[in-house]
């Protein structure tokens, strides 16, 4: 064969070599030790000697082409190769990944964890107390002396033999903020979240809920600064802006006292079921600290003052979150609790 | 701004009777902030003043020279060997006697040129002074021979540096420092002396301002007949360099000096090289500068520049050219007292990317109304110094761009308002009067303030306010304490932490009562060890609960009952310990328990039930979480009826009981409904908020080695016994000790179990050997052998 037919039919040889190892064969059967170029080289030495210069260098123009061809088939195969194999490593990326399964907080503690936010976020500590409270500190430190008729307001637990009423469940997280007082000095500012417990059970009242009640105290703090705080705080807890009333009331531990409406998250005070057709909800009590509380925690009632609010967590998660049987809250029903991850 | 501390108590009558320290804080209160106090420099106290009494060549040929040196009367006259070319009869020269210590070597009596030299005649460069060292130093007449050399200089100071606002720029003279610590001591402030020799010659230097706004007033002053070999005084050389300035020429000496001075930047031309008038203008294009620090700049209309007829002389206020420089050949100078914008020249200079002592004080501005006085003060130091005759000041000014003075109002109500505290009007009147306010009384309760020309920062009452505050001291006004402000209250924001990270492993939270019914809390804790609710609504809420086992298990059943066939649920709240109310004994726990499989049904997890190493595992990272490693938990079969026996652990968190972890007793299961395996965690909420606070220690930049080692010992023995015992070698440069495969099956006797540890060694402070590594090792196989029987396996 002539050179030129060597090199077109290893050509197409190359061409049409499909995988790697017949493409090796190809090119064993041109430029191995046996192909075709390998003979016509040996056969040089018996070429007239005028003849073997160009034939010498038509080989080897030819094997270079060979080679080149080669190769470029050779990569062309391999990146082939490598797409197929990746081809069938592919995934359905569809499919759920690898995972616990997915952890969650109690609309409570979400609730819980919104209001300490803001209430920190204005520069009030957050404070904790014992909820198997003395009757001292539950009742007596905060102007409810004993048979004072205010203590029928709370439907007290007591605990330990019968008769003994030294010790109760706190029926408010008050208590905390009285040993807050005591222990420490003026100016204060501070909310005390956590478990309360009145004997009273419906859809809205749970004999164990979760109140949170806040104290300031510092020079010339009245009735103006608590009002100020309450409607910035509701109207940042609810995300909208809500009309806030203030009506005259009484708790004996604050003078003068007020329970707190705010218009009706759900009618925005059109009138509805959740707020009886009145447009208003009764959201908490407050009012401005009764200088005998500031007294007998030994707080000088001339030089300081203050205010104090109080309102069930509960409360607020319901009208958050639109619930409308607070027991829900503590029957820890899976189908109930992982609702509220996707609010 | 650099000064030295003698300088500026100079300006203060009576000298204040206190040290450098206190009167470095008095400035820092005051807002001129104290950023160094350096010693001026300390002098054995051998080196001494000597009087040249006579000179003699000592060999014939050469500079050397043998000299007799007068100590004071009480000492016998020195000899002494120099080859100084200023040493002459008559001179106060500075000498280091035999003992004296130069930089720690000691001068002892030499043998020269075949005399003793008793000492040494020194220069400022031996002697760290200043930059002169062919010369030796030549002390004014009046210095008394015999006295210490650092005594005569007034060693026995201190360089003051203060790290100033860009805002007090009449601070960046000793002057400016000196009002207001008069002020604020209620010291008189004395300004130096200048008396200015009567003018001899008629040169004027003729001025013209073509850029007013740029440049709106223009002193100039023609000194002549510099004295070729004056020299700046030892005295004036000495503030300059505590001010960390050299010496470079006696004219120029003195415009630096009276910059530090009074903050009023100077300039220095020679006379010779001005041709024609000076004129102040804008440059032009192809005009060029070679500045005196060699930079090349090219002018434009935007760029000041002081010019003669011809040519520029200078950047304006900045730097100036060095052909219009003086040089030791000059002989007579003309001073530059000028007045520029701050604005424009801050942005030429910032343009430029050139800051000097001169712009900077331009840039923040300078007193108009001390022009004169710093002319005065430059040419009589020039005459003083240079030996030089005065011509008159000739001056180019345009009224309408120089700043005008500013007043504001003043109200004792602002006062109170922005401080916080009330202040005596009295004191108020007092200080503002001693800083260069000038105050009128308006009515009862304000005052018209007129701001001194001097201040450039007064922009309005508030101002105002803070100089009586300044004055007052910071330190004097009470704090109003912050209502409210305390620390992170750790518990709280640690139960949050918690209760994120737990629910992050894959809990969910329940809250369920405080109070259960008798039978179940029973499951929990031994039956009449409950605090018992006097009138419970229901029997179903009777007894306060002594762990959160019982109403986790309560809310499991119920899913359980309700279809779910897995559950991961946890509590965080208090439990109730005594049997009789007790205030303290309701501590908060955190429990959590998994029922079912381990993983949640998925086509990509093999199934398989939770067990004691799953929960264990989650236990261990809410410990890590709180900072608790692993070694300082310790793990110990728990004997707890809850617990499946042989599959509890009571765990110990740095020797204090945490709590416990379990896969619960099937009985137990079996009483509470619950037909599945469940494994169960409560640990004590204290225990993981008693966070420590970590060290640090650098990580290491050398090479870990590890090396694998697997041990055969009794298949009884808890596998944490082992790692105590490698870990009881308390080698430092064991860091780590794993146990990474535990084996007992073929091949081994069916007592041993084989449990491989990986060791991992490091240093901070090198690459360990591997001779090191191995003698590591064999220390820990026999403590290994000796504590827990342990034998290699294996080669």
């Amino acid at each position: 064969m002539t050179i030129p037919n060597i090199e077109r039919a290893a050509l197409a040889d190359i061409n049409n070599a499909d995988t790697q190892s017949n493409l090796q064969l190809v090119r064993a059967k041109y430029l191995g030790r046996k192909g075709s170029l390998t003979q016509l080289r040996r056969g040089l030495k018996s070429l007239p000697v005028a003849a073997r210069a160009a034939q010498g260098r038509e080989i080897n123009v030819c094997a270079s082409n060979l080679s080149e061809a080669i190769e470029s088939r050779m990569a062309a195969l391999e990146q082939s190769a490598l797409d197929e194999n990746l081809s069938r490593e592919a995934l359905d990326v569809s499919l759920p990944g690898r995972h616990q399964s997915h952890g969650g907080l109690h609309p409570l503690t979400q609730v819980l964890h919104r209001i300490e936010d803001i209430f920190v976020g204005a520069g009030f500590d957050v404070v904790e107390g014992p909820e198997i409270e003395t009757d001292y500190y539950n009742f007596t430190a905060l102007n409810i002396p004993p048979d004072h008729p205010a203590r029928a307001m709370h439907d007290t637990f007591y605990l330990g033999d019968d008769g003994n009423t030294e010790f109760v469940l706190r029926t408010h997280t008050s208590p905390a903020q009285v040993r807050t007082m005591e222990a420490r000095e003026p100016p204060l500012r501070i909310i005390s979240p956590g478990r309360v417990y009145r004997r009273d059970s419906d859809i809205t009242h749970s004999p164990m809920f979760h109140q949170v009640e806040g104290l300031a105290i510092d020079r010339d703090l009245g009735l103006a600064h608590l009002k100020g705080v309450i409607s910035d705080f509701l109207n940042r807890f609810f995300e909208m802006p809500l009309a806030v009333r203030f009506r005259p009331s009484y708790f004996p531990f604050t003078e003068p006292s007020a329970e707190v409406d705010v218009q009706c998250v759900h009618c925005k005070g059109a009138g509805c079921r959740s707020c009886k057709y009145t447009g208003w909800l009764e959201v908490m009590g407050c009012g401005v600290v009764n200088p005998r509380v500031l007294h007998m925690s030994g707080i000088d009632s001339e030089a300081w003052s203050g205010y104090a609010f109080g309102f069930g967590v509960d409360r607020l998660a319901m009208l958050y979150f639109g619930v409308a049987d607070l027991r829900q809250f503590y029957a820890g029903d899976l189908d109930f609790l992982t609702q509220f991850d996707r609010l | 701004m650099k000064f030295s501390e003698s300088w500026l108590r100079s300006f203060l009558e009576p000298e204040p009777d206190f040290g450098s320290e206190r009167l470095a804080d008095r400035l820092t209160m005051l807002g001129l902030e104290v950023d160094a106090i350096e010693p001026a420099g300390s002098l054995h106290e051998r080196i001494v003043v000597a009087e040249v009494k006579s000179v003699a060549p000592l060999i014939e040929s050469g500079q050397v020279k043998s000299c007799v040196l007068s100590v004071g009367t009480s000492s016998p006259n020195l000899d002494i060997v120099c080859a100084a070319p200023n040493l002459r009869v008559g001179m106060r020269a500075a000498l280091a006697q035999v003992g004296a210590e130069i930089d720690g070597n000691r001068i002892e009596a030499r043998e020269m040129h075949g005399m003793v030299s008793q000492g040494m005649l020194v220069s400022e460069a031996e002697i760290g002074l200043g930059d002169e060292a062919g010369e030796i130093i030549e002390l004014d007449d009046s210095s008394q021979p015999g006295a210490t050399l650092s005594e005569v200089l007034g060693l026995d100071d201190a360089c003051i540096s203060l790290d100033l606002t860009p805002d007090r720029g009449d601070c960046l003279g000793v002057l400016g420092v000196a009002r207001d610590l008069a002020a604020s001591l209620g010291l008189k402030l004395k300004l130096p002396a200048v008396e200015v020799p009567r003018e001899s010659i008629t040169t004027r230097m003729p001025v013209r301002l073509d850029a007013e706004e740029a440049c709106a007033r223009f002193l100039a002053s023609v000194c002549e007949g510099l004295d070729p070999a004056a020299k700046s005084p030892l005295w004036l050389r000495e503030r300059l360099r505590r001010s960390g300035l050299r010496s470079i020429h006696p004219a120029v000496d003195v415009t630096n000096y009276v910059m530090l001075e009074l903050g009023r930047p100077l300039h220095a031309f020679d006379y010779a090289k001005i041709d024609g008038d000076l004129i102040v203008r804008h440059g032009r294009s192809g005009e060029q500068l070679k500045l005196i620090d060699g930079k090349a700049v090219s002018l434009d209309k935007d760029l000041l520049a002081v010019c003669d007829s011809h040519k520029p002389l200078s950047l304006a206020g900045i730097m100036g050219d060095a052909a219009s420089g003086v040089t030791a050949e000059t002989r007579a100078v003309v001073i530059e007292c000028a007045w520029f914008n701050p604005r424009l020249l801050g942005r030429s200079a910032r343009r430029l990317g050139i800051q000097t002592d001169s712009s900077m004080r331009f840039e923040r501005g300078t007193d108009p109304a001390l022009m004169a006085f710093g002319m005065d003060r430059a040419r009589s130091l020039i005459a003083q110094v240079c030996g030089a005759r005065l011509g008159p000041v000739t001056t180019a000014e345009s009224a309408q761009h120089l700043p005008q003075r500013v007043s504001y109002k003043l109200r004792m109500s602002q006062v109170k308002r922005l401080i916080g505290q009330e202040i005596e009007p009295l004191f108020i009147e007092n200080k503002l009067d001693r800083l260069g306010f000038m105050l009128t009384q308006s009515d009862e309760a304000s005052w018209h303030v007129e701001v001194p020309s001097h201040r450039f920062d007064i922009e309005g009452e508030a101002d105002l306010v803070e100089e009586v505050a300044r004055l007052h001291g910071f330190g004097q006004i009470p704090d109003i304490p912050c209502a409210g402000m305390r620390g992170p209250s750790r518990r709280v924001t640690t139960t949050r932490q918690l209760r994120e990270f737990v629910a992050a492993l894959g809990y969910r939270e329940v809250i369920s009562y405080s109070f259960l019914p008798e039978r179940s809390a029973s499951m929990a804790a031994a039956p009449d060890s409950h605090l018992k609710l006097q009138n419970p609504m229901s029997s179903d809420q009777a007894v306060m609960r002594r762990s959160l086992l019982p109403g986790l298990l309560r809310i499991l059943a119920g899913n359980l009952a309700r279809q779910h066939t897995r559950a991961r649920l946890f509590e965080l709240g208090r439990v109730f310990l005594a049997k009789d109310a007790d205030i303290e004994a309701q501590p908060m726990r955190l429990a959590g328990l998994h029922c079912g499989e381990q993983w949640p049904e998925s086509w990509g997890q093999a199934r398989r039930s939770v067990d004691f190493f799953d929960i264990k595992g989650d236990v261990e990272r809410l410990l890590a979480f709180n900072g608790w490693e692993a070694r300082a938990n310790a793990w110990q079969p728990s004997t707890d009826p809850l617990c499946h026996p042989g599959r509890g652990a009571s765990i110990n968190v740095d020797g204090r009981h945490a709590g416990l972890v379990a896969e619960l007793h099937p009985g137990l299961l079996r009483q509470a409904e619950i037909d599945k395996p469940v494994c169960f965690f409560e640990i004590n909420v204290d225990v993981l908020t008693r966070r420590h606070i970590a060290t640090f220690e650098a990580p290491s930049r050398f090479p870990q080695v590890r090396r694998d080692i697997a041990v055969l010992v009794n298949r009884n023995l808890p596998v944490c016994k082992l790692l105590d015992a490698v870990r009881q070698t308390s080698d430092e440069r064991l860091r780590e000790a794993d146990v990474f495969d535990i084996y007992q099956d073929e091949g081994i006797d069916a007592h041993d179990k084989s449990v491989a540890i990986r060791l991992t060694f490091q240093t901070s402070g090198r690459t360990l050997k591997d001779d090191e590594v191995a003698t590591c090792i064999a220390q820990i196989l026999a403590v290994l052998k000796q504590e827990c029987d342990a034998r290699l396996r294996g080669p």
